[in-house]
């Protein structure tokens, strides 16, 4: 899904030096170019553009969030309003209680929101893939 | 019947994406009890059989179905009656113990491939939905397509008939 106003808001703080150090941006679909910081849509791995971050914006998808919580780096989400259902603000406000992680529906507070995402300690994930493997195999063993 | 001790065989749905992400984790979860086939979607998954400890196995791919948001359902009606009869085939050749559709869409009509065969089924809902399940959900759920339907959160539960809370990938 394109989350032009997410990119766009950051391009423009990039513009006004709000981050202080290079800004990358992973546009994706978004049709938005960014103007003041680079850029490009896909990246066949992120991992050693988190691992070289010192702070992540991140869209309020699955894999995004999974990998921001697991990187051990701050970071701030914004929910994608095309998302169906407003799934991914249900699941940021979730994980929000649950984690402590920072989050918006409105990128228009990525200012705002910046220095508490970057301050506040975060819960790390509990992990509970072993309870669900558990009871995958319970259930292989049944007919 | 398989004799004792033998590994299970799983079929997983691949997906794509943030879910892929998430099917990913589940994979490396059983992979030290476990065998695998997968099918996949023609766009595409975000890790790849094989690769970075998800185990390699036999792939079916599929055609892409649309999301709720965009293209003619039509279209997804026709590519999801090529995915049943070519997920027939793949099962009838690989007889899995289980097939686990993991969030993906595709996994109405390969639950339903498996349920015509008898195989033990399971959809994972994503992690994603907390509150209001997604249309693939209800979709499994209103038409039994699976034995199993799991959620990962708590809330969900009660939003389809026999809806459990098993975990989740966090």
């Amino acid at each position: 899904m394109p989350f032009d106003e997410l990119i766009a808001e950051v391009d423009r703080l990039s513009g006004e030096g709000f981050f202080n150090e290079q800004v990358v941006c992973q546009t994706g679909q978004s049709t938005y170019v960014p103007k003041r910081c680079e850029h490009f849509r896909y990246a066949p791995d992120l991992g050693a553009y988190m691992a070289s971050a010192s702070f992540l914006i991140v869209h309020g998808g699955t894999g995004s969030v999974i990998e921001a919580m697991l990187s051990n780096k701050p970071f701030l989400a914004f929910a994608n309003p095309r998302a169906a259902d407003d799934h991914q603000g249900q699941f940021l406000s979730r994980v929000g209680d649950e984690y402590g992680i920072v989050w918006s529906r409105n990128c228009a507070e990525l200012s705002r929101l910046f220095l508490p995402a970057s301050q506040r300690g975060r819960r790390m994930p509990s992990n509970e893939s072993a309870r669900l493997a558990g009871a995958i195999f319970d259930l292989c063993s049944r007919r | 019947m398989k004799a004792p001790g033998t590994r299970p065989l799983i079929l997983v749905t691949l997906a794509g994406g943030g879910y892929g992400r998430e099917c990913s984790i589940v994979i490396r979860a059983l992979s030290g009890g476990a065998d695998f086939i997968y099918t996949r979607p023609r766009s595409g998954v975000t890790e790849q059989p094989g690769d970075n400890g998800i185990p390699d196995g036999p792939q079916l791919e599929l055609p892409d179905l649309q999301t709720v948001n965009s293209g003619s359902k039509l279209t997804s009606l026709a590519s999801g009656v090529v995915i049943f009869f070519r997920t027939l085939r793949f099962l009838l050749r690989h007889r899995p113990d289980c097939v686990a559709g993991i969030t993906a869409r595709e996994s109405v009509f390969v639950l339903a491939a498996a349920r015509v065969l008898g195989i033990q089924t399971l959809f994972l809902e994503s992690v994603t939905r907390v509150s209001v399940p997604s249309l693939t959900l209800r979709l499994i759920a209103r038409l039994r397509l699976s034995r199993n339907i799991w959620v990962q959160w708590p809330d969900l539960v009660g939003s389809v008939p026999n809806a459990q809370f098993r975990g989740r990938v966090l």
